[in-house]
């Protein structure tokens, strides 16, 4: 896909691994604990009431 | 495509963690026996109330503490209704339905199925502790749904 | 790709005719539909009774009708053939206005129909019409018109999509539309199967013209339809998320690569899973719940790959705007901009609202939750409140940019307000929701305490909660119907831009990701696989059928 800054093309490697993104990997850590926790305590639960 | 490798990471561990869910849930339902409810039985819901054993729905002792249950589940009610069985019974609910679709759901346990005509759908519970069980049907059946209920009582 | 500058509108008088008359429509209906829900609220608060002359599973129905099938698809078919439009020069040619009219009004004409018969009582039989329970033929019929209408919509999205593939040959779509495609692909695949349960099945069996009905196989095709419907409420949010919010922010689309693999994945993966719907069922085999169940874990990872990307999105942009720290550029979002703001808490909900989604598929698991209000409080947080928030955000620039007018400070304040209201009433009803849910009170049940017994009884102060939430709701559904009316006809005159963000900088996209014959082929290969041995056992082993029956 060409986008209106074509004329700005880089030889460097893609722009995403030039970006700090360790925000980014925390909060999806967070969002992956919160299935994670919630997922096991309906599981447990689950496996209690059986 | 370049993914950054944070992006591979989480990818990868979110992989792993829905792969972790699906190994778990494979040895508990077929391992460890605990399949969702999937009766593969099949009646003629014109002939229920003519089919045995649920022309005469109720509890029959099959074990020294467990109990078959041959019910019915109609617009709007349950047979047999307030049933009781003794603490630590296990019960083996077969059910069935003359009209249409109800649910088979006892609050608190895992007991929880469909109800569809042309089919027997099943589900055992022990009963462990005592005390007045709600059974309550959690489909949509028409205007009187929410009185569609009875319970079973362990002493 | 620079638009022609039309006077005050991003895209021309006829395209933004044809959004609008879609968009309104849809607001009509949500309007409606948010007041039967607050009357459900109420009754199953204990705080009124309903008169005579109505039921709570007539009116239960309406809401789940009207919010589920008519405010989205409407609402859907309005966004994305404006931003078609936007993105491929600032009209929609002759062809598609065609389509999207014809489309507009075989839709409109079924939903009259199907409203008439629930109004007069005649299909309280819930927005999933399950048999055996028999609705008037004409709510079917008004339910098939909507249906073929909506496609018409996509042919207008195709039509559009296939004149700028041959005006630019060679080149990659634009992502609005590249995504508009995908998902509108979904949506007539998905709704095959419920327009051969509703055609071949539900029709001729309520007009009297076959005996009985098979009801395994009616709610196995409303399932294989029922799963992928959600897809295509989320995907056009997700559209926005994409697309239009980086803008919004004053970014850039993170990767239009992977953007356009989740939708590929979301293509693939949403349609051949529809048995986690079906997991307490008998007559489907636990081997088979388990094959649907795991690939309906594997339509959690294009949801990851959003995660990833939205906040990826928002990091680069606060960072660039100044932001340090792990979380520092968070700061740097404009919060006080209704079109992030509303969106944003709607992606907060999505959280929550995935996590309650996996846990409702996870095969023997479901059995926590079945049938009861868990599974409608994860609904409401997922399409009311991840999708809804997101389309309010995008009306409230939406609808100004259509009508030529401006979304004021005053309005934007506002709209933030109702965002608010909508947020509070839904986190307190759908956190209420899914704790009674998981102490089993059930869906789709009128008021009752099960003759005061003790288990149900406990429940009422959740449904209290419940009701109060309710009223939220419906005080911010007044509130936006009255932003966005200022908007439609009062708001000041002037250009209110179509937020549409592009890459920083040039990306490759593999070519392969838009060969649709690929991913469509891909896709009825897994249908096959899914659906193939099921469908033939439940059409050749099955019980005597069922007459219609009225319950109500």
């Amino acid at each position: 896909m060409e986008t209106r800054t074509e004329s700005q093309h880089q030889a460097k490697p893609t722009q995403p691994e030039q970006e700090n993104l360790k925000g980014t990997f925390a909060a999806v850590l967070l969002v992956g604990a919160f299935i994670l926790l919630s997922w096991f305590g309906v599981f447990a639960l689950f496996l209690n009431r059986a | 495509m370049h993914l950054h490798r944070y992006e591979k990471i989480w990818l990868a561990l979110g992989a792993g963690g829905l792969a972790l869910f699906i190994a778990l849930l494979c040895v508990n339902a077929f391992a460890m026996g605990m399949a969702p409810p999937s009766n593969m039985e099949m009646i003629d819901p014109a002939q229920v109330t003519q089919t045995p054993p649920f022309d005469n729905p109720g509890l029959k002792k099959v074990g020294e503490n467990e109990y078959d249950a041959y019910m019915t589940a109609f617009a709007f009610g349950f047979a047999p209704g307030k049933m009781e069985v003794p603490l630590g019974a296990t019960v083996n609910f077969h059910v069935t339905s003359p009209d249409v679709v109800h649910g088979f759901q006892i609050p608190g346990t895992n007991v929880n199925f469909m109800v569809m005509p042309g089919h027997i759908n099943s589900a055992s519970y022990t009963f462990d502790k005592p005390g007045e069980y709600l059974i309550l049907c959690n489909e949509y059946c028409g205007a009187g749904h929410q009185v569609m209920a009875t319970t079973i009582t362990v002493k | 790709m620079k638009i022609a500058v039309f006077s005050q509108t991003p895209v021309d008088r006829s395209t933004a005719r044809l959004s609008l008359s879609y968009i309104w429509v849809a607001y009509a209906a949500f309007g409606l539909a948010a007041l039967a829900g607050m009357l459900q609220g109420m009754v199953r608060g204990g705080l009124i009774e309903l008169p005579s002359w109505t039921n709570y599973y007539q009116i239960l129905t309406a809401h789940g009708v009207l919010m589920a099938l008519i405010f989205t698809t409407y609402f859907i078919i309005g966004f994305l053939l404006s931003g078609v439009a936007r993105t491929t020069g600032g009209a929609l040619h002759a062809a598609a206005l065609r389509w999207g009219w014809a489309g507009w009004v075989l839709m409109t004409v079924g939903t009259a129909m199907a409203l008439v018969t629930i109004i007069t009582n005649d299909a309280s039989v819930l927005y999933t019409f399950y048999a055996p329970l028999k609705a008037s033929p004409y709510f079917y019929i008004g339910a098939a018109l909507l249906v073929v209408g909506s496609w018409l919509g996509g042919f207008a999205i195709f039509s559009s999509y296939r004149k700028w593939k041959r005006e630019n040959s060679g080149k990659m779509s634009p992502l609005f539309v590249f995504m508009s495609v995908t998902t509108f692909l979904l949506w007539i695949i998905a709704t095959l199967p419920v327009a051969v349960e509703v055609l071949f099945q539900l029709i001729p069996w309520s007009f009297g013209w076959t005996s009985t009905i098979n009801i395994m196989l009616s709610r196995t095709l409303f399932w294989f339809f029922g799963h992928p419907l959600v897809y295509f409420w989320l995907m056009p949010a997700y559209i926005a998320w994409y697309v239009c919010v980086p803008r919004v922010i004053g970014g850039h689309v993170f990767s239009d690569s992977l953007a356009r693999l989740a939708f590929i994945c979301l293509l693939l993966f949403s349609i051949p899973v529809g048995f986690h719907h079906q997991l307490m069922e008998p007559g489907i085999s636990p081997g088979w719940k388990m094959i649907h169940v795991i690939l309906t874990l594997i339509v959690v990872i294009p949801s990851l790959m959003t995660a990833f990307s939205m906040f990826a999105t928002f990091e680069t942009t606060g960072r660039k705007k100044g932001g340090v720290g792990l979380f520092g550029w968070l700061k740097k979002m404009p919060w006080s901009d209704v079109r992030f703001f509303a969106p944003f808490v709607g992606m907060l909900f999505f959280i929550p609202a995935g996590a309650g989604g996996i846990i409702n598929a996870s095969n023997q698991m479901n059995a926590v939750v079945h049938n009861t209000v868990f599974v409608t409080g994860h609904f409401h947080i997922t399409i009311g409140a991840a999708v809804a928030l997101t389309f309010f955000g995008v009306s409230y620039w939406l609808i100004p940019a259509l009508t030529g007018r401006t979304l004021t400070r005053t309005a934007n304040r506002m709209g933030m307000v109702q965002t608010v209201f909508w947020a509070v009433g839904m986190f307190l009803m759908s956190f209420a929701m899914h704790y009674m849910g998981l102490q089993g009170s059930p869906r789709r049940t009128s008021y009752t305490t099960y003759m005061d017994h003790p288990v149900a009884l406990e429940w009422m102060d959740y449904q209290r909660v419940m009701a109060f939430g309710g009223g939220l709701l419906f005080t911010a559904a007044i509130l936006l119907l009255l932003i966005l009316g200022y908007l439609t006809f009062f708001a000041p005159k002037g250009k209110t831009e179509y937020p549409i963000a592009e890459t920083e900088t040039v990306q490759h996209t593999p070519r392969i990701l838009e060969r649709w014959p690929v991913w469509v082929g891909v896709l009825v290969f897994l249908i096959v696989m899914a659906y193939g041995y099921p469908i033939l056992e439940q059409l050749n082993h099955h019980p005597p059928g069922s007459p219609p029956i009225r319950t109500w």
